[in-house]
């Protein structure tokens, strides 16, 4: 029997696997030498028996004790920092070797890092809304829902005694506090009228529920008496002449309240949904808004918030709360009627329907948003990784000497990885610079400076970076670290990775499909939703939008007939009309009428108008009569809709006509019957319709001018305003573009789906274009032999696009149905969606095909019309 | 750590450290010590005396030459250090020490 003279396989490697680095060559050169030792006195045989047992004695704490205690300093160190610089030299080496491959990673992971960056300080900031309140975690909201005919009324607003009654009566609130919120107002300082935004009326508890910085004044008192107001140090620089003179000045606070100013606060951040430029005494109220008094009928503007007592829950708190709506609202509506308690931090993204101070920015949007980000990221890294593997074949050789002169496939993967690092590196410098130009785009969409970049103060920020870095770095480095490393040296030396079927090239088939199949989503989503939009745009309103210009008008009602009548002499101005509401002035009154005596039988709309509006609007009068100019009874005699005579259970409008309802408690007669149009934005749903002759309802003015009349009439407009109307500030609007706003919804959704459509398909197409240029010399041989067989150019191009080109088209026919969808889920919201027509499938695909043509195109005609003897030389 | 404690086969370790000089490493500790008291002891044994009495700072080591019989691997080559000669030296008198104790008749066994 020959026996084995080394010793057993199974113990070297039991030793490496459990034995310290740092340990491991002495004992194994002690094992070795003692080995052969032993061989020589006793056999091989025992020496393999002393062998393994030594191994398993080797395995004790001091052994791995020991190892621990030499460090690189009493060790001879590896020369690590001299490798990992070789790594990056050779990185960078290989970048600048091939600028076109470079310029496409660095340029579409710049891209998608942008989109990531922009996304992630847009969600940063979205989400850190008013939570900077030392109380946020204990501040509540009650919120009011109203139960009738239609469903569930949500409102964010309350009662306006609400915060009294409950100071008084629930227990385990640390403090209660109300408030008025004022949108927009004007106010007069001296002789100078303004206009301003968001003023808050508040009582002395607000400072015990939220958090503020005061300039001057005292706190304590500030809210106590009427006609005082604290302002913040902007306004006061901005209107008051600076924040030393501005205590104790005065100004006029919507022609209503004189204010005195007895304190200043620090502008709030932009975090909140309450920026407040003022803040109003609650005692100065009841002068503003009378109806607000002890009234448990009406609902404005009014909110209540609350401190909870640590460690109490709501459901304390809304029984207590169920109590007071029996004790305070009439039997009717109390059954009808809950109170809802939300957490301030869910006020601004997470609030349902219930409406905040400013504007919300639903959660599941800025999902959306990450997950478009993250997609764009992750067509970028497929690049990479395309581009990468499409590469490996001239890098085979490179792996081969690295292997022979001793490199570990860990060591590879490293380097490959230490590549992907660099490129990244760039890209994210690159990204943060490319990710200011949205941060501006959005900065100015919304009107106010939010997103501040400022990412030395916001760790978050940088820790998203650090994270992102090395993310992408696994993502895009890990496939190609582990191919590349994977080539045994000896076929990489000679060349024998063949070039027939490189390794890899099925996943690239995928994944090219994969970075479409994203783009062509998008876009099918983006022409879907536009498609929504303008279908919605183009429903018919029954009169020629553009050539109308409307202005609110003041609150008196003294002027404004003589203003009208002066309007209406002028000779461009071939129509005026007062009203509200009126054909989508932009707000509808909302009330119950029913059959008589019957109330809250189903809900409908209330336009006021005079005796115009018909004619003004295009409304066609069906039967009856229209407003007269001096009618005696105004407020009786009403013009409806189809939809409400039929809702009244009336077939004809002729005999609508005389017929008495009830609309908010009171009887009124059918006077007229005008056709029906839409009557919301963003309905397909008509609602019955009433409109009303009550001048003290009136808020708007409008006028049809024919367009090229426009500067000269709205000239004569603020002239004529001046004179009547010396309190106020002159507006206008131009009604087109005051119901496209109506459409912000949808405008805003396709102003975020556009970029991100156009930077899918746009990265989509950089890939193509690098794994072209690849394809094309790697084949130089093969479309050299071509031609001097006699190809045509146009076959060569062929044979190099046809591939890329049925790519796609496997891509479109998953991304269809998945886009078609994702559309259908996109617009949900909306009553009347569209089905997308199959122009919409065949544009996107027109579309996708024609952009990446266009891109391989030129690549392909280059290597097509290449002099084949060039190609062929070098053999 | 145990201070100055000497164990019985951590001082003939460490004797033999001295005696090697300057060749004493895993296996010729281990061949010294069969040679010179003709008992088997085992690699890892020698191994962890000598891990033991350098974190006791009696001996101090340098990783030295690599020579083909043991597959080109480095040595652990010890050599001993002033405490460790102290030490030796002190265990060396205490046993000179306690010789001295031994009452003479003591060694007379069986004539009484």
């Amino acid at each position: 029997m020959k026996e084995k003279q080394h010793p057993p396989r199974w113990a070297e490697k039991l030793l490496h696997w459990y034995c310290p680095v740092m340990v491991l060559e002495e004992i194994e050169g002690d094992l070795l030498e003692n080995f052969y030792r032993t061989a020589e006195t006793a056999g091989f045989a025992q020496a393999r028996r002393d062998y393994v047992y030594e191994v398993l004695r080797f395995c004790n704490p001091v052994t791995f004790r020991k190892a621990r205690t030499y460090s690189f300093s009493t060790y001879p160190p590896l020369n690590h920092s001299a490798m990992l610089r070789n790594f990056f030299l050779t990185a960078f080496r290989n970048l600048s070797k091939n600028k076109t491959y470079a310029a496409i990673n660095v340029l579409g992971l710049a891209l998608g890092i942008a989109c990531c960056v922009a996304i992630f300080v847009l969600v940063r900031f979205e989400t850190s809304f008013d939570d900077y309140h030392s109380k946020a975690e204990q501040v509540y909201r009650v919120n009011l829902n109203q139960q009738n005919a239609d469903g569930m009324q949500l409102n964010g607003y309350n009662f306006y005694p609400l915060g009294e009654a409950m100071r008084a009566e629930v227990s385990g609130l640390e403090a209660v506090t109300s408030m008025h919120h004022n949108w927009s107002f004007q106010f007069k300082v001296g002789e100078q009228l303004y206009e301003g935004e968001h003023a808050f009326f508040v009582d002395s508890a607000y400072f015990d529920v939220f958090d503020g910085q005061w300039l001057a004044g005292n706190p304590d008192n500030a809210f106590d008496q009427p006609n005082t107001v604290v302002v913040t140090d902007q306004f006061a620089e901005k209107y008051l002449g600076g924040v030393d003179k501005a205590m104790d000045t005065t100004f006029l606070f919507d022609n209503k309240l004189t204010l005195k100013v007895n304190g200043i606060l620090e502008a709030p951040p932009y975090n909140t949904d309450m920026p407040y430029s003022m803040l109003i005494s609650y005692p100065s109220l009841p002068a503003y808004v009378p109806e607000s008094v002890d009234n448990w009928e009406w609902v404005g503007w009014g909110a209540t918030f609350f401190v909870l007592d640590q460690g109490l829950n709501t459901e304390q708190i809304d029984q207590q709360l169920d109590k007071m709506i029996h004790k305070y609202l009439p039997e009717e509506t109390a059954k009808n009627t809950s109170f809802h308690l939300m957490h301030l931090g869910n006020n601004h993204d997470k609030n349902g329907n219930y409406n905040s101070f400013t504007y919300d920015f639903p959660l599941p949007l800025m999902i959306i948003l990450s997950v478009m980000a993250g997609m764009i990221a992750f067509i970028a890294c497929i690049n990479f990784i395309n581009l990468a593997t499409a590469q490996s074949l001239t890098r085979a050789r490179e792996v081969g000497i690295r292997k022979t002169m001793g490199s570990s496939r860990f060591q590879l993967i490293l380097q490959y990885m230490s590549e992907a690092f660099v490129i990244t590196c760039i890209a994210v410098i690159a990204g943060l610079a490319l990710a200011k130009i949205p941060m501006r785009i959005m900065n100015a969409d919304a009107r106010r400076d939010y997103l501040n970049f400022d990412f030395f103060q916001q760790p978050s920020i940088l820790l998203f970076l650090i994270g992102i870095v090395l993310l992408i770095t696994l993502l895009a480095g890990f496939y190609p670290a582990f191919v590349l490393s994977g080539f045994v040296p000896v076929k990489a030396l000679k060349g024998k990775i063949s070039t027939g079927k490189p390794k890899g090239l099925n996943l690239r088939r995928g994944l090219v499909i994969t970075q479409f199949f994203g783009a062509q989503i998008l876009i099918l989503i983006t022409v879907i939703v536009i498609q929504q939009l303008n279908d919605l745009k183009e429903r018919p309103l029954g009169f020629d939008a553009e050539a109308i210009i409307f202005s609110y008008i003041p609150d008196t009602t003294t002027n404004i007939k003589a203003f009208k009548q002066q309007l209406a002499q002028n000779s461009n101005i071939q129509n005026v009309t007062l009203g509200w509401g009126g054909a989508s002035l932009n707000a509808q009154g909302i009330t119950f009428y029913g059959d008589a005596g019957e109330d809250f039988k189903t809900q409908g709309v209330v336009h006021y108008g005079d005796e115009q509006y018909v004619q003004f609007f295009e409304r066609e009068l069906l039967a009856g009569s229209n407003f007269s100019e001096d009618q005696n009874n105004p407020l009786d005699e009403v013009i409806v809709n189809q939809s409400l005579i039929k809702a009244l259970g009336i077939e004809k409008p002729e005999e609508a006509i005389g017929n008495v309802f009830t609309m908010d408690g009171k009887e009124v007669l059918v006077r007229g019957v005008i056709q029906d149009f839409y009557t919301q934005a963003l309905s397909s749903k008509i609602d019955p319709l009433v409109v009303q002759y009550d001048p003290s309802k009136f808020k708007a003015v409008a006028v049809q001018v024919a367009p090229q009349h426009f500067a000269e009439t709205i000239q004569l407009m603020e002239g004529m305003w001046e004179r009547y109307f010396p309190e106020y500030l002159y507006n206008y609007q131009f009604l087109d573009e005051a119901l496209d706003r109506q459409y912000s919804f949808l405008n805003n959704m396709i102003g975020l789906l556009e970029p991100f459509a156009f930077l899918a398909i746009f990265i989509g197409c950089m890939g193509l274009y690098g794994l072209i240029s690849f394809m094309a010399v790697q084949r130089t041989k093969e479309v050299g032999i071509r031609k001097v067989l006699g190809a045509s150019i146009s076959q060569i191009i062929v044979m190099f696009t046809k591939e890329s080109l049925l790519l796609i088209v496997i891509a479109f026919v998953i991304a269809a149905p998945a886009g078609y969808y994702m559309g259908q889920i996109f617009l949900m919201e909306l009553p009347e969606r569209i089905d997308p027509t199959v122009s919409i499938f065949i544009l996107t695909l027109m579309a996708s095909l024609t952009i990446a043509l266009l891109t391989i195109y030129y690549r392909s005609f280059r290597a097509a019309i290449a002099n084949p003897a060039d190609a062929l030389r070098y053999e | 750590m145990k201070g100055n404690h000497l164990g019985e086969f951590e001082e003939l370790v460490l004797l033999m450290v001295g005696v090697l000089f300057d060749n004493a490493y895993g296996v010729t500790v281990t061949e010294e010590i069969e040679k010179q008291t003709e008992r088997a002891v085992s690699l890892s044994a020698v191994h962890t005396a000598l891990y033991r009495l350098e974190e006791k700072g009696f001996i101090k080591s340098a990783l030295g030459g690599a020579t083909q019989e043991r597959g080109g691997r480095r040595k652990r080559m010890y050599t001993i250090t002033a405490a460790g000669k102290a030490t030796l030296n002190e265990v060396r008198l205490m046993r000179n020490r306690l010789w001295d104790l031994i009452p003479h008749t003591s060694f007379n066994f069986g004539q009484s």
